[in-house]
């Protein structure tokens, strides 16, 4: 008897200590200034330079205008979409932040829901503030239905990675990267080193597995401008179908990538690609922009690292490369009516200086204009001349040329890699990969459309 | 006979080696500096010991306090899933009642709800209760263990039911006969589930990431992904935060060990 009176105080003991934390968390947020709930998955590094944002802001526009932003890291982006989707399904309004930060797969959460504040909205609210202020990629690429609804914060593109050294031995010139998807094809033929018996690959030409991210680059530099679905890659409303199969641009880069792999110096490896590049498995590959500070950091000097722009689909193509990374989206909660304060906060986040810190921190290129215009950018980019590519080549791209917004976008990511990792190894005919496709493509946003009627 | 005995241990060594080596592995990569990591030849040694790593990992978060939230929520969860259990079991057992088989054929049929399917769901209700950035929160979900009450049931049947009718007669009631017969004969059950839930408890992420918002409630799951990030190839904090983290588990492994390997030979088998 004794042990389970023992066991029941316990119990109740750690109850009251559970119900006196919820008592302190709510009396924080009962002083007299607006509190402003930030949801972000930034960490390492990049929580670190988040951290200090905040910490600024509460420190001086915050002070000012009695304004405290309450950062809360809720894990990976994924992380963050699953529990806005839970309190957005609660219709509890007060369970949603004021802000939160999300990548093009939890867009499509948010993008139709009742609670989230466009962002555009809030600009046109403000006279001191317009949209002319930002890069017109990053306001197209979080345009849905004409509308910019979410601030654009942690963009990107891709960009592809070499090695000069490599460049060097193989007889190539190491300032010209590959222009087009048949250079990259003869450049990983002579790049490729075998192991002295012939066997055994040493380096890679090229390494890594086209996904989503890549076509919608490759695709949309055909025929000027295309899109792998209707309503402009889902920016216009749901997509219902796709186009890569009727418009034939699916099977133009299919027949492109073949011919790379037909090359030998292509290797089909979709993990760790990047670790692979710094230990000189391969010689070229591609990620996004804000890689770029931690591969340097990586390779640490052991070989000269070269960027140039994504190779072109073929040589009648335009466009160049679309914005991808992440944005800022506003939510009505009951909490700062008005949603004032969170815009001062926003405010503040996309301003030049912050723009230029935060890209000096991550490599994450600068969402406003007048960034490229301090100084201190053109000194940075001066000193950094890898960075001058990466930026060059997102002003020499159609800001039309946009990421695509369907469901089951992380399902979808790996479809597309495992029908070409199918099509290269078993040599599979290029009809058959685009039915495939577009078939289980289609039938996902049946289903998606079918559901959210 | 020997010869046997040779080949039995050689694989067992090996096998041991296979389930030892990952852990091995996060130990010795607590050491590496960003340079070891992307060696083109991998290291099984780190080239120079620093704890820098370690100092890292404990100040670039709030490590500790999550050690602790952790700590809390797995010891107290287990401990009640065990309470509810061993009663539930108990009366499944040892008692008489219309429906006893049917009330037990629920509980289990709960098993077949996939977890991820219900997760929205018990998000809305708990925080309805309110229950959000609170340790009874984060338990509150985990508190009844289908499984557990399967096991322990199967494991008391093995009691005779004639040990309960002579201790009646000797004026022992219920729960006296609980304490001084029924679980001392089925402790390496009870400790054996125990520990898997205490590590169950401890390893959990999305729950605890979904009902909590306050930095400090934080768990340490969600803790060690706050140390990396995704472009980051610098491994090291994660690897020393792991290092630091496997302990807990291993030391009430370790306490716990001989009651366990005695369960399992008696042919317990957890899932």
């Amino acid at each position: 008897m004794k042990y389970i009176r023992t066991t029941i105080s316990i119990l109740l003991i750690s109850m009251i200590v559970g119900f006196s934390l919820t008592a302190k968390g709510q009396a924080e947020k009962s002083s007299q200034s607006t509190h402003v709930e930030f949801w972000h998955s930034n960490s390492g590094l990049l929580g670190d330079a988040m951290n200090h944002l905040v910490r600024e802001f509460n420190d001086t526009i915050g002070k000012e205008n009695n304004i405290v932003v309450e950062a809360v890291y809720q894990g990976m982006a994924a992380d963050v979409a699953t529990k806005l989707r839970a309190s957005l399904q609660s219709g509890r309004a007060s369970t949603l932040p004021d802000l939160a930060q999300l990548d093009a797969t939890g867009v499509m959460d948010v993008r139709d829901s009742s609670f989230m504040v466009s962002v555009e909205k809030l600009i046109d609210q403000d006279p001191s503030y317009s949209l002319a202020e930002l890069q017109p990629g990053t306001v197209l690429s979080m345009t849905y239905k004409g509308e910019m609804i979410g601030m654009p914060f942690n963009a990107s593109t891709i960009l592809l990675y070499y090695n000069k050294d490599a460049f060097r031995e193989a007889g190539l010139d190491p300032n010209k990267p590959p222009k087009t998807l048949d250079d990259l094809a003869s450049y990983a033929q002579k790049l490729v080193k075998y192991s002295a018996d012939g066997k055994k690959v040493e380096q890679y030409g090229y390494m890594g597995v086209p996904t989503s991210y890549e076509l919608v680059s490759w695709i949309g530099q055909q025929n000027h401008l295309s899109y792998l679905t209707d309503f402009n890659n889902g920016h216009d409303g749901n997509p219902t179908h796709v186009l890569f199969d009727s418009e034939g641009t699916l099977a133009n880069f299919l027949n492109k990538w073949r011919a790379v792999y037909n090359s030998g110096g292509l290797s089909n490896s979709t993990s760790d690609v990047r670790q692979q590049f710094i230990v000189q498995k391969t010689a070229m590959f591609s990620t996004s922009t804000s890689s770029l500070s931690t591969i340097l950091d990586s390779v640490d000097g052991r070989f000269e690292v070269g960027v140039g722009y994504f190779p072109m689909v073929d040589e009648h193509a335009t466009g160049g490369v679309n914005i991808g990374g992440g944005a800022l989206f506003v939510f009505d909660n009951n909490n700062d009516p008005g949603k004032k304060a969170t815009w001062e906060f926003l405010k503040y986040l996309v301003s030049p200086e912050v723009q230029l810190y935060w890209h000096q921190q991550t490599g994450y290129f600068p969402v406003a204009n007048r960034t490229y215009e301090l100084e201190e950018f053109t000194q940075h980019i001066e000193k950094n001349p890898l960075f001058k590519v990466a930026i060059d080549q997102l002003h020499d791209s159609n800001p039309e040329v946009q990421s695509v917004w369907w469901p089951n976008g992380y399902q979808v990511y790996y479809e597309i890699q495992n029908s070409i990792i199918e099509m290269l190894e078993k040599n599979k005919p290029t009809s058959e990969v685009v039915t495939y496709l577009s078939e289980t493509i289609n039938r996902f946003m049946d289903e998606y459309n079918r559901m959210n009627k | 006979m020997r010869k046997k005995n040779v080949y039995k241990t050689v694989v067992a060594t090996l096998l041991g080696l296979v389930v030892l080596f990952p852990i091995y592995y996060a130990f010795v990569a607590s050491f590496f500096s960003l340079r070891d990591f992307t060696s083109p030849i991998p290291l099984l040694f780190p080239p120079q010991f620093s704890f820098h790593n370690y100092v890292r990992a404990l100040t670039e978060s709030l490590l500790p306090r999550f050690m602790v939230n952790s700590f809390i929520v797995s010891f107290f969860a287990s401990l009640v899933r065990m309470g509810v259990a061993v009663l539930a079991a108990f009366s499944v057992v040892f008692f008489r009642f219309r429906g006893r088989n049917f009330l037990f054929f629920v509980i289990i049929a709960t098993m077949m709800l996939p977890g991820d399917a219900l997760i929205i769901e018990n998000y809305l209700t708990v925080s309805r209760m309110g229950l959000l950035d609170t340790y009874a929160g984060i338990m509150s979900v985990y508190l009844l263990a289908p499984v557990q009450l399967f096991m322990l049931r199967q494991g008391f049947k093995t009691i005779p039911l004639t040990y309960r009718e002579v201790a009646a007669v000797d004026g022992c009631s219920d729960i006296r006969f609980l304490w001084s017969v029924v679980l001392p004969l089925s402790k390496s059950i009870v400790m054996t589930l125990w520990l898997h839930s205490f590590v169950t408890m401890w390893n959990l992420y999305l729950w605890p990431l979904l009902v909590t918002n306050k930095t400090h409630m934080r768990t340490v799951q969600v803790g060690i992904t706050m140390l990396g990030y995704a472009e980051s190839l610098d491994y090291g904090p994660t690897f020393a935060a792991v290092s630091l983290l496997i302990a807990p588990s291993l030391l009430i492994f370790l306490l716990l060990r001989k009651g366990i390997v005695a369960g399992i030979t008696k042919g317990t088998i957890v899932g």
